[in-house]
């Protein structure tokens, strides 16, 4: 593709030795580590940036489809977020790892789309993986003598999206990185930029909304 | 090691206890308050099933094949993109466009500026010349001292004063009393 060729041309630093690198195969370049990638995307291999797409697309997608909840709006906002880390490597300087900065940049749009939308739009939900029932933690929620416990897994799914939306985009974006996602208070800093205490301190708050918004179920 | 732990600060240390972050003296202290406080161990278990709620959003996942061609759709978007008129471009082709109003009316505002200067030098030029009589500017600066003026003002005391001078003095004539008879019957 031209187009694409000249844009990797664009991206190429003035470097006397971006010239003589070798051009690597994909599957060659799928054990190589983050940093070596950013490197061969910034001397203009653009293969290499098809290895980090492919190595992030699903921590980034789950990520900001559970900040939507939509499948459509979560698929153009990870497609644009990479586009945006794309034309933009030339200007990352290694001062995080890759990951935090396009994850940082995912969430920033993540956020800005969600403050620009004035709906809450319509919830699509992803089809459960059926791993969920054999997980500890489900058969231990579903084993719990509460009213609810004949609720279905859909219904549960429902009423859990239905509180998260119901959080505000900050607060939300903290949950879903902490509780869902897994990440420490550190990465989330890192990736919203401000202090672990102000992380700690939303995760607090979001949490005793939830648990108002999700009692019947705990 | 902290006595009597209050519920708030342990609320806000569950987190890091079930990450074991809690450095090992308060890690005890917190465990210690968590066995004697109820309402606290009721809001921890809570808060721990709230875990394990959002937890289970993790095998929410897209349809099989989703991601397929997902570095393909990034392609074609990417292509897109690059198709796209940078800024620089569009405010080129915005300015081409519409040059020629914006000529006009740069031309009609200059016409219309000189014009008022013409104008205003006009009216500069044949204006009044300030008049002589004209009531001096008062200097502000300068006190303004009042002086009482008598009720009557007594002419001889005026330095340059003279005798009063009345019309019938200048003219010879007599008054008609003082005339004699001419005509005798």
């Amino acid at each position: 593709m031209t187009t694409l060729r000249q844009l990797a041309e664009r991206l190429k630093p003035a470097s006397r030795h971006a010239a003589a690198a070798p051009v690597a195969q994909r599957s060659d370049l799928t054990h190589e580590e983050d940093e070596a990638l950013v490197a061969r995307v910034q001397r203009g291999e653009i293969r290499a940036f098809d290895v980090l797409v492919d190595r992030y697309k699903q921590r980034l997608y789950a990520t900001v489809y559970h900040m939507t909840g939509n499948h459509e709006d979560a698929n153009d906002l990870v497609q644009d977020a990479l586009i945006k880390a794309y034309k933009s490597l030339r200007s990352f300087k290694g001062q995080s790892s890759f990951y935090t900065w396009v994850y940082r940049i995912a969430v920033n749009r993540t956020i800005n789309f969600l403050k620009r939308r004035k709906d809450r739009g319509h919830v699509s939900l992803n089809d459960v993986d059926a791993s969920i029932e054999t997980d500890p933690d489900y058969v231990e929620l579903m084993s719990h003598v509460t009213p609810r416990r004949e609720a279905g897994l859909t219904e549960l799914q429902e009423k859990l999206n239905e509180a998260v939306q119901k959080l505000s985009d900050e607060h939300r974006a903290v949950v879903i990185m902490h509780d869902v996602q897994g990440m420490t208070h550190a990465d989330i800093a890192k990736v919203i930029r401000c202090s672990e205490g102000t992380v700690r301190s939303r995760l607090f708050y979001a949490r005793q909304q939830l648990q108002g918004l999700l009692s019947d179920y705990l | 090691m902290m006595k009597n732990m209050d519920c708030k600060k342990a609320q806000q240390l569950y987190d890091d206890l079930a990450g074991g972050l809690v450095a090992e003296p308060l890690a005890t202290e917190l465990r210690r308050h968590l066995d004697e406080c109820t309402d606290c161990r009721v809001l921890r278990q809570r808060a721990v099933r709230l875990r394990q709620l959002l937890a289970l959003k993790r095998y929410e996942q897209p349809p099989p094949a989703y991601f397929n061609n997902f570095v393909a759709d990034f392609h074609r978007r990417l292509e897109a993109d690059a198709m796209r008129p940078t800024w620089r471009q569009r405010l080129a082709e915005t300015v081409r466009i519409e040059w020629t109003p914006l000529w006009r009316y740069g031309l009609a505002g200059v016409c219309g500026a000189v014009f008022a200067l013409g104008f205003a030098w006009q009216v500069y030029r044949y204006a009044p010349a300030a008049s002589p009589t004209a009531p001096a500017t008062v200097v502000a600066s300068a006190p303004v001292r009042s002086v009482p003026i008598p009720a009557v003002v007594p002419v001889a005391w005026h330095p340059e004063a003279s005798r009063p001078q009345y019309v019938l003095e200048r003219i010879a004539i007599t008054p008609a009393s003082y005339e004699t008879a001419s005509v005798r019957f």
